[in-house]
């Protein structure tokens, strides 16, 4: 069973006057473990897809289910609790809570989860310990380049253990090392873990990186093309 | 809930701006002085009204015969039996003290002057217990308990241009129609401080006052002292239980002084008005921090929320900023307020010569005395937590509606 299916999915702003469609009709599954990418030219649709999926947006039409959950069934409430067990989020500006270290902001969403301390310290070492940051554990995002910033939050992304990321345009405010770096450690991370990513992107390199590209033109699926391994 | 995350966040997101916390905690600080100054000022001006009322006036408690309140004559004088004396003094113990009185009006006249004056009949060691009477004396002895002479009040001296062992008149009326005359040399003269007290004051010992108005020992009536008001009131339940079925009666100082009680409350109202006033132009200035500090955060609120941190833990992380704030503010202000409230409570302000003879026409002494009553402090603190209260209502509002994803794409 895919862990996360798009039924005939809509999302049309000003549909009583001069209908825009972001979204036309998607109906796509993605399969635990997957590394995918969603591509297309600015305005496809790809990162309202994702906060669709990501239960941050709501169709016009259409549903979104998550390991056998329609998330449009869930209470406001209940839905950002569905998020902070089940999705972790990584954004294009990094998105960390600045008057938090780096090991404050990788821990944030285990104390939101109300795990033990201990572990979830523990957890949080791990993780940047993973992401290369060993040594900026105490660094608040603003001491820290946009290199290291995007990699707390993947760190941050992957220390719950979500059951899939959610990666809108990763790489774009990074240079080419850092982005190849952030690259690798998403990559290894996907395979020693089998976290599910899946990438809103226009980045040539996270797009050969990709297992599968999804291609989206004018909010309608142009192309869903899985690359042999 | 995590509370440490939550204290955690709202405490570094106060710290974010340090110099934004400051100024908003100092100008809380500096309204919380001031509104604590003017309270202060205002209730130990109403302590000092009330203290010289009760201790130169009526006591805290009066007993007196059911008539005297409506028709405060002699007539109406009494004298308690052996019995009802010994309960009476074993009821109050050390808690309160019972000191009998006469009082009426007379004539009073030296060589060429004539005055109305009020003589009080006084026993001196229990009226100096009272009031420290002795303290105001200007010129000659204070009085002994088988004197037959008088202590003037200074104003009373001046109007009838007498001087000390110069003989004052007074002629008047006694119990039940009898004609009340003496000469009586002037012992001493005090200063009282209630200037319309010191123009009219004759103080006469107690014996002998009852001899003048031909009481035979009665007293017009009997003033009860007591630690505290509270004491008071309970001292005053245990007496009606005493007088029952006599035709005694026993009045707290507010029944007897209603119009007192009524020009205090209607002062304190206006000191509360202009504290609301000072109030509200601070909960602005506290407002203006809040709303900043909640709308350029809509973004960090955006990705909370999306990350997964419920509406109402991020409401309640807002509230607590606030309240942080406030307890800042208002804790500094009290702290840094106590000493300039002791200062002043030791050392009144003394008034200037125009506003003094103001003063004194009303009775009061010429200084503003300051309170420390915990009342001060204890209002000042509600008040500042009701306005946070009500201003913090704007970051919840704010943190439970705001739209996510608006705000994320910023």
């Amino acid at each position: 069973m895919p862990i996360i299916q798009t039924q005939q999915l809509f999302k049309i702003y000003n549909e009583d006057t001069i209908p825009v469609y972001a979204l036309r009709d998607l109906s796509l599954d993605f399969e635990e473990g997957e590394f995918t990418t969603i591509v297309g030219p600015s305005g496809s649709g790809k990162t309202t897809l994702l906060n669709m999926i990501g239960g941050l947006d709501t169709p016009t039409r259409g549903d979104v289910f998550i390991d056998g959950t329609n998330i449009a069934s869930l209470r406001k409430g209940d839905l950002i609790d569905f998020r902070l067990r089940n999705i972790g989020f990584v954004f294009q500006s990094y998105n960390l809570i600045p008057v938090l270290t780096a090991l404050e902001n990788v821990s944030l969403i285990m104390e939101l989860q109300n795990l033990d301390p201990k572990s979830t310290r523990e957890r949080a070492l791990q993780v940047l310990e993973e992401v290369g940051l060993a040594d900026k554990l105490h660094s608040k995002p603003s001491e820290l380049s946009g290199g290291q910033q995007q990699r707390v939050a993947v760190a941050r992304a992957l220390a719950s253990r979500p059951k899939f990321v959610l990666a809108d345009e990763p790489t774009a405010n990074l240079d080419s090392k850092a982005a190849m770096n952030l690259l690798d450690i998403m990559a290894k991370l996907n395979e020693e873990e089998s976290m599910t990513f899946i990438f809103s992107t226009h980045d040539q390199r996270v797009i050969e990186r990709a297992r599968r590209v999804v291609t989206l033109v004018d909010g309608a699926l142009h192309e869903d093309l899985v690359k042999a391994k | 809930m995590n509370w440490i995350l939550i204290f955690k966040l709202a405490w570094r997101n106060l710290w974010r701006n340090k110099r934004r916390t400051l100024i908003t905690a100092g100008s809380i600080l500096f309204a919380v002085i001031l509104a604590l100054l003017m309270d202060s000022m205002n209730i130990g001006s109403h302590e000092q009204i009330i203290s010289n009322s009760l201790r130169f006036g009526t006591g805290y408690l009066q007993i007196q015969d059911t008539a005297y309140f409506e028709t405060p004559s002699l007539d109406f004088a009494f004298d308690l039996d052996k019995r009802q004396e010994e309960a009476l003094n074993q009821l109050l113990r050390h808690h309160a003290y019972a000191v009998p009185r006469v009082e009426s009006f007379v004539l009073a006249a030296g060589e060429s002057e004539t005055r109305g004056a009020l003589v009080i009949g006084i026993i001196p060691e229990l009226e100096n217990r009272m009031n420290g009477f002795q303290n105001f004396l200007t010129e000659g002895k204070i009085l002994n308990n088988d004197d037959q002479m008088v202590m003037v009040g200074s104003g009373l001296a001046q109007r009838l241009s007498l001087s000390l062992h110069d003989t004052l008149v007074v002629i008047g009326q006694g119990y039940q129609g009898m004609q009340a005359a003496g000469k009586y040399p002037i012992k001493g003269i005090i200063s009282h401080p209630m200037e319309f007290l010191d123009n009219q004051l004759i103080y006469l010992p107690f014996e002998e006052a009852s001899w003048l108005f031909v009481m035979d020992g009665k007293a017009s009536h009997w003033l009860i002292m007591a630690d505290t008001d509270k004491s008071a009131l309970r001292v005053q339940q245990e007496i009606e239980k005493l007088l029952e079925g006599t035709e005694l009666q026993v009045l707290h100082w507010k029944d007897l002084q209603p119009d007192l009680v009524k020009a205090l409350a209607f002062d304190a109202v206006s000191g509360r008005i202009m504290q609301f006033i000072l109030y509200v132009v601070i909960a602005f200035g506290i407002f203006g921090t809040v709303l900043t500090m909640t709308l350029e955060r809509q973004k960090e609120f955006a990705i909370l929320v999306s990350l997964g941190m419920k509406r109402h833990i991020l409401a309640l992380q807002c509230f607590i900023e606030t309240i942080l704030i406030s307890i800042l503010g208002v804790g500094a202000g009290i702290v840094l307020g106590f000493p300039v409230l002791f200062y002043f409570n030791r050392n009144p302000i003394p008034l200037g010569e125009g506003l003094s003879d103001l003063v004194k026409e009303y009775g009061m002494e010429p200084f503003l005395p300051f309170s420390l009553a915990p009342t001060v402090f204890i209002f000042q603190g509600i008040t500042m937590l009701i306005l946070t209260l009500i201003i913090t209502t704007y970051p919840v509002w704010r943190s439970l509606t705001f739209p996510v994803l608006e705000n994320l794409r910023r």
